[in-house]
């Protein structure tokens, strides 16, 4: 035996002792999404000046719903890994938690959140990462309590990387 | 006309309560007898009086008694019912409930089965981990899946 080939099998047997760590380090990374609480109203304006009309390519995709303008109340970014869930907080009312499952799937848990006592989980909904890496949305909506007619909505999909200056 | 029982006769003859043979008697005494004639068109006029003029008693019609008219009538149908009943008639009576249980199985079968095809929205009806009832829309042409949240 060599001293080449013996190097050679030295490799080898490397490579398969730190591949499985190399593999769950990188599945544990994770991706990042984009978490939006958006508000749908038939108002021609936004309610305040930090409410940017939502993206028209996201708005197009919601013509299954009947309100006519779409304003984002506020936007995050999160990096989700499956070691442990991802809460973004949006409002003082609601809130979602994140996290990547084992079999692939990403898993969406809405909270209600009340002063006082402890948020709750109101929903939780799943899907394939690959969907939403193909520009899937999961989507969480409901009636506004605040405003008559009018929609609050949490649009969740991944993070799209930000357009090249 | 000389006897109470020839009067009695004659009342008896105005109000059609004589057998054949006697009411030919009274008949042939009439003949020859005014007093008697008078006596039968008086009675006759009478009884015409009474049967027209007479005020008619109603007893007022209750609420429960019309009530219990109509739950007579409801029973003697049901008991009609039952008795026309066939062994036909009593599969379609199970149709009649096993249809809906069809269709409630069918609309479960469709949302349980997964999809196959993907370019057609659909409206299911989903069920959250906790207590909020939610409806879940999907269209893949959109690529959107909205959870509607009550």
């Amino acid at each position: 035996m060599t001293t080449a080939s013996l190097s050679a099998r030295w490799l080898l047997l490397l490579l398969m002792v730190s591949l499985p760590g190399w593999t769950s380090s990188l599945l544990a990374a994770g991706g990042k999404y984009q978490v939006q609480l958006v508000w749908g109203t038939d108002e021609p304006k936004a309610a305040s000046a930090d409410m940017k009309v939502l993206a028209p390519e996201t708005r197009d995709r919601l013509r299954q719903l009947r309100w006519k303008n779409y304003f984002v109340v506020k936007s995050e970014a999160a990096a989700v890994s499956s070691k442990e869930a991802t809460k973004v907080t949006l409002s003082d009312r609601c809130a979602v938690e994140l996290k990547e499952l084992p079999n692939g799937d990403l898993e969406v848990r809405m909270h209600s959140i009340k002063a006082g006592t402890d948020a709750k989980q109101v929903a939780s909904r799943t899907m394939p990462i690959k969907d939403l890496q193909q520009g899937n949305l999961i989507i969480y909506a409901g009636d506004s309590k605040d405003r008559w007619d009018d929609a609050w909505l949490v649009i969740v999909g991944v993070e799209k990387p930000a357009p090249a200056k | 006309m000389k006897t109470t029982e020839f009067t009695l006769d004659l009342q008896a003859y105005v109000d059609g309560e004589l057998d054949s043979s006697r009411r030919a008697e009274v008949e042939r005494a009439l003949a020859g007898d005014a007093d008697a004639r008078r006596l039968v068109d008086g009675l006759r006029q009478l009884s015409e009086l009474v049967r027209t003029h007479e005020p008619v008693a109603k007893v007022p019609e209750s609420r429960e008694f019309y009530w219990s008219q109509i739950q007579k009538r409801i029973a003697a149908t049901e008991r009609e019912g039952n008795r026309d009943r066939t062994p036909a008639s009593r599969a379609l009576q199970w149709l009649r409930w096993l249809a809906p249980a069809f269709g409630v199985a069918a609309v479960a079968v469709m949302i349980v089965l997964p999809r196959r095809d993907g370019s057609v929205g659909t409206l299911a009806s989903g069920s959250t981990r906790e207590d909020a009832v939610s409806m879940t829309f999907r269209s893949d042409a959109d690529g959107v899946t909205i959870h509607w949240i009550n």
